[in-house]
């Protein structure tokens, strides 16, 4: 059983082909790459696969079950965590309430446990205050913690999109060119941070066009114009004269 | 970032809890009895419609949902003879369930969008209100039985009511769900990737602020013993948020200060309740452009202005000493 699997993946708006007829899998423990140039349709698999948008045809299975028409919330209840190419934020919460708003599912207090301040709804705020403080220091991001997100510089605010979703403790984690935007120095610790949470077991499937990512994944998947080109070892991938021809124009 | 809570945050409110314990003392006549208990009816309304705004939603239905726990209680009381605390709770709870009900289909458009709809759902209500016989139609429901016989007496258990509403609706916003509402607000879609159920939350929300208001409505139909639906059109809706936004809606305490503050003033002198639309308007314009966190939010303001003069007063000593 593949950890995700999507079969026949189509997406259309209006007469634009973006996704077609896609046949994806990944195993669980692996980080893998989903590649393409720009517009070649990776956000919108991400979209699909998290619910975002409903395919116009095919099917996404998670672990075994179909989620091909599974809502946002469900699929992060099920366990995939995701970040978004452009970023947003809780612009108005301090990096901290960042991340403490996002253990909404993992642990749940069910709203008269929080309404009525039980046992239970205290002992999880105090458990989440304490793991909040974790995925901070984990991703460097102690020193900002009182800011509001909105004054954070474009760096910090990609990886605290990460930690947002490191919080919400995903099997699963999708991340949308996490690396977009960043100085060198991020970079280089963005990539090791990432590479430590897969160590945590948790199975990443990363879309980006830094290819200094390439150097701490298992396998790569290529796409152009929603199609796949490409699959197989970063290796490989260097040497495929398809993915050279399309993907860096023969420039490699 | 989220409203921060401490000792000194409470001393407004134990200021305001003590002013309103001993008014009546001094405002003994029926008249402004019935002055004080409407200026806390529209401070519940105007506070729980805050907490439905709190997912970044704007009703404009809200004043129908006070109306309809408002005839709820009216018609239980007058029809079956039942005693205030169970028509005021059935009052709460029927506004609550309409709203959820009406409101499922709605709360997934976003911004402007919820508010129309809001807004053709309240006046669809008021005319079916107006339409309807139980509720004595367009000439209102009369004969209800009164709350309690001595006014002053109504004050104080109208006062109860309140201060029960008002801690109910704090807790529910300075807990996670507060939380969780705010962070709706700010991005559906990140709210969603961490697992929340948009519709659940903002029905919750509408939910719980259409309860309090529909407890208020109740106790205040009860009090004046006559309802009558023009009471309640789109305008007495828009009051509510008038309050609130003049008030300072990031402030818990913005819309009670707002509501105390526009209900009073046209009090304070004779002949000027006339001219209130224009007195609310002027005060309107003056908050948005001088004054952005609304009157509650003065001391925020003030406080910001001080530490720009000394970050300005300490680069300035920096320039002279570099120079
Ligand atoms: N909501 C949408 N409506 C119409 N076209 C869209 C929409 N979202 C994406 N597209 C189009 O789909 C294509 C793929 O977009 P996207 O998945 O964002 O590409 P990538 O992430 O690979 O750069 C682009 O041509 C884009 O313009
Ligand atoms: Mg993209």
């Amino acid at each position: 059983m593949h950890l995700l699997e999507t079969s026949g993946l189509t997406k259309r708006f209006g007469g634009l082909t973006v996704m077609n007829d896609l046949d994806f899998s990944m195993e669980e423990g692996e980080i893998k790459g989903f590649l393409g140039p720009n517009g070649a349709g990776k956000s919108t698999f991400f979209n699909l696969i998290t619910g975002v948008l409903t395919p116009s045809s095919g099917h996404i299975f998670y672990a075994g079950k179909e989620i091909t028409k599974s809502k946002p919330h469900q699929v992060a209840k099920m366990g995939i965590g995701r970040t978004f190419q452009l970023n947003p934020l809780f612009g108005e919460f301090t990096v901290f309430e960042n991340v403490t708003a996002a253990y909404h599912l993992r642990p749940h207090s069910t709203v008269p446990q929080v309404f009525f301040n039980t046992k239970t709804y205290r002992q999880n705020e105090e458990y989440i205050a304490k793991s909040a403080d974790e995925v901070l220091e984990f991703l460097g991001l102690q020193h900002v913690r009182n800011e509001l997100a909105k004054n954070l510089p474009h760096g910090y605010q990609k990886i605290l999109g990460v930690a947002r979703a490191l919080a919400t403790k995903p099997k699963l984690l999708l991340l949308d060119e996490p690396l977009g935007g960043m100085n060198p120095e991020e970079i280089a610790f963005s990539i090791d941070a990432i590479s430590k949470m897969r160590d945590k077991g948790i199975s990443i499937l990363v879309v980006e066009h830094n290819m200094q990512i390439l150097d701490i994944l298992d396998s790569v998947t290529v796409i152009s114009f929603g199609q796949k080109i490409f699959e197989g070892t970063p290796e490989g991938m260097r040497q495929d004269q398809t993915v050279i021809d399309t993907y860096f124009g023969g420039a490699v | 970032m989220t409203e921060k809570l401490n000792v000194k945050k409470g001393i407004p409110y134990a200021v305001l809890l003590l002013i309103f314990l001993v008014l009546p003392i001094f405002l003994h006549t029926s008249y402004w009895i019935g002055v004080l208990i409407m200026v806390l009816y529209k401070v519940v309304g105007s506070v729980s419609l805050r907490t439905i705004s709190l997912s970044g939603t704007l009703t404009f239905a809200h004043g129908t949902f006070i109306a309809l726990g408002a005839y709820c209680a009216g018609i239980l009381a007058r029809n079956l003879g039942l005693p205030p605390v169970v028509t005021i709770i059935a009052g709460g709870l029927f506004a609550a369930l309409v709203s959820v009900i009406t409101g499922f289909p709605f709360v997934r458009l976003k911004g402007m969008y919820y508010s129309m709809a809001s807004m053709f759902l309240g006046v669809t209500l008021v005319y079916v209100i107006k339409a309807m016989k139980i509720t004595g139609g367009y000439h209102g429901l009369t004969r209800i039985p009164k709350l309690l016989q001595n006014d002053i007496a109504c004050y104080y258990v109208f006062l109860a009511i309140a201060v029960v509403l008002i801690l109910i609706l704090f807790r529910f916003e300075f807990s996670r769900i507060g939380t969780t509402l705010r962070a709706l607000a700010q991005s559906q879609d990140v709210a969603s990737s961490i697992g929340v159920n948009a519709r659940f939350y903002r029905l919750l929300a509408v939910g719980m602020g259409s309860f309090c208001a529909g407890v208020a409505g109740a106790a205040y139909g009860l009090y004046s013993t006559v309802l009558s639906p023009t009471n309640y059109d789109m305008t007495f809706s828009l009051w509510l948020l008038m309050y609130m936004l003049i008030g300072g809606e990031d402030y818990f305490i913005g819309p009670i200060i707002g509501a105390i503050i526009f209900v009073l003033i046209p009090e304070l002198g004779r002949g000027l309740s006339a001219y209130a639309p224009f007195l609310t308007g002027a005060c309107t314009l003056i908050v948005a452009y001088l004054l952005p966190g609304g009157l509650a939010g003065i001391p925020d303001l003030i406080r910001k202005k001080k530490e720009q003069k000394a970050i300005e007063a300490s680069e300035g000593r920096d320039d002279r000493a570099s120079a």
